[in-house]
């Protein structure tokens, strides 16, 4: 029965969720150690493969959690929502690293230069060409083609227009196939 | 889709997934979180503690003094008053028992009616703003310098009968 362990899972967390609404920080700590691999390598991923920046981010996302967990009305699956609640905190910290926008257009524009074709190469190839795009290109990048988010979806939580999230993506492809060629 | 996209689709497709982290951050969040609970409810509640155990001090205190100016006031068989505010938990409800012992006293001179209203509208308000802000500790002092204004004149209206 494929659907019956998700279920389970599902119907674990509430009852951890509710016991943690309620000030049990032991249900909490069950409801991170079964998460944090899920919401930690998003925001991994977001930030480029840094780890040290990750691990404080995926902290600010527990502590945001517990926060905000009076919020959860468990309309959606608790581990969509801190799922969300990482990737805000990811892209949040993105959002507050400065004027970095001259500089990307830069990159950019660079990698724009040509339809390189698709070089296939190892993981590691990958995930090092993607943590080395500029931040807002990487997270669109991630989010899309890594996470699966729509355009709209990316959009709002970026703050910018769904053809600006197309174009960044275009671009952001573009880089990642140079880089991928230059390491060939 | 060209095999080519097809393949870059996969490839990045395969990057998702969970990572642990490379060491346990639970201490870290839990300490974090213990942290601010301990900062939270310590501040507000004591505030409100000290504002409501004043709040119920001083309608204590007034109300034996509204008792003495009621005693005197009053027909022997009146001299039994109760003066013990309605609550001790709630400083509101004590201080609009004693706004009640007020009402018993309040001055028929003429001379000193308009005053004894304007005073009786003020406590009013304060006390209501003390329903809103049951920490604010200035606010109980204001009602109190308000309720000796209105024990003096309960004497001055006492004297003049």
């Amino acid at each position: 029965m494929p659907e019956s362990a998700p279920a389970a899972a599902a119907a674990d967390d509430g009852a951890l969720v509710r016991r943690s609404m309620s000030g049990d920080i032991r249900a909490f700590e069950l409801l991170y150690r079964k998460h944090v691999g899920r919401v930690h390598g998003a925001i991994l991923r977001i930030v480029g493969m840094n780890h040290a920046r990750a691990e404080e981010l995926t902290q600010d996302a527990f502590v945001r959690a517990w926060q905000k967990l009076s919020g959860f009305r468990f309309e959606s699956a608790f581990s969509t929502w801190l799922y969300r609640l990482g990737v805000n905190v990811a892209l949040m910290d993105l959002r507050g690293s400065g004027n970095e926008q001259a500089v990307e257009d830069e990159v950019l524009e660079f990698a724009a230069g040509g339809d390189v074709p698709f070089c296939a190469g190892e993981r590691a190839d990958l995930e090092q060409a993607v943590a080395k795009l500029p931040p807002r290109a990487r997270a669109v990048l991630v989010l899309h083609d890594v996470e699966g988010w729509k355009h709209e979806e990316i959009a709002s939580e970026l703050g910018m227009a769904v053809g600006s999230s197309k174009a960044q993506l275009h671009r952001a492809r573009g880089l990642v196939r140079k880089l991928l060629g230059a390491a060939a | 889709m060209s095999e080519h996209d097809f393949q870059w689709r996969r490839q990045l497709r395969d990057l998702s997934g969970p990572a642990q982290p490379q060491r346990d951050l639970w201490l870290d969040i839990a300490s974090r979180i213990e942290a601010e609970q301990a900062a939270v409810p310590v501040a507000a509640p004591h505030r409100r503690r000290w504002a409501a155990g004043l709040a119920v001090a001083a309608s204590v205190a007034l109300a034996v003094l509204v008792a003495g100016v009621l005693q005197r006031h009053s027909a022997p068989s009146n001299t039994v008053v109760a003066v013990r505010p309605s609550t001790k938990s709630d400083p509101v409800a004590a201080m609009a028992a004693v706004d009640e012992q007020f009402k018993q006293v309040r001055t028929q001179d003429p001379r000193l009616a308009a005053a004894a209203v304007e005073l009786d509208a003020a406590a009013e308000e304060i006390r209501q703003m003390l329903q809103q802000q049951p920490d604010a500790v200035f606010l109980v002092g204001l009602l109190n310098r308000t309720n000796e204004r209105r024990l003096k004149l309960a004497r001055m209206g006492q004297a003049s009968s």
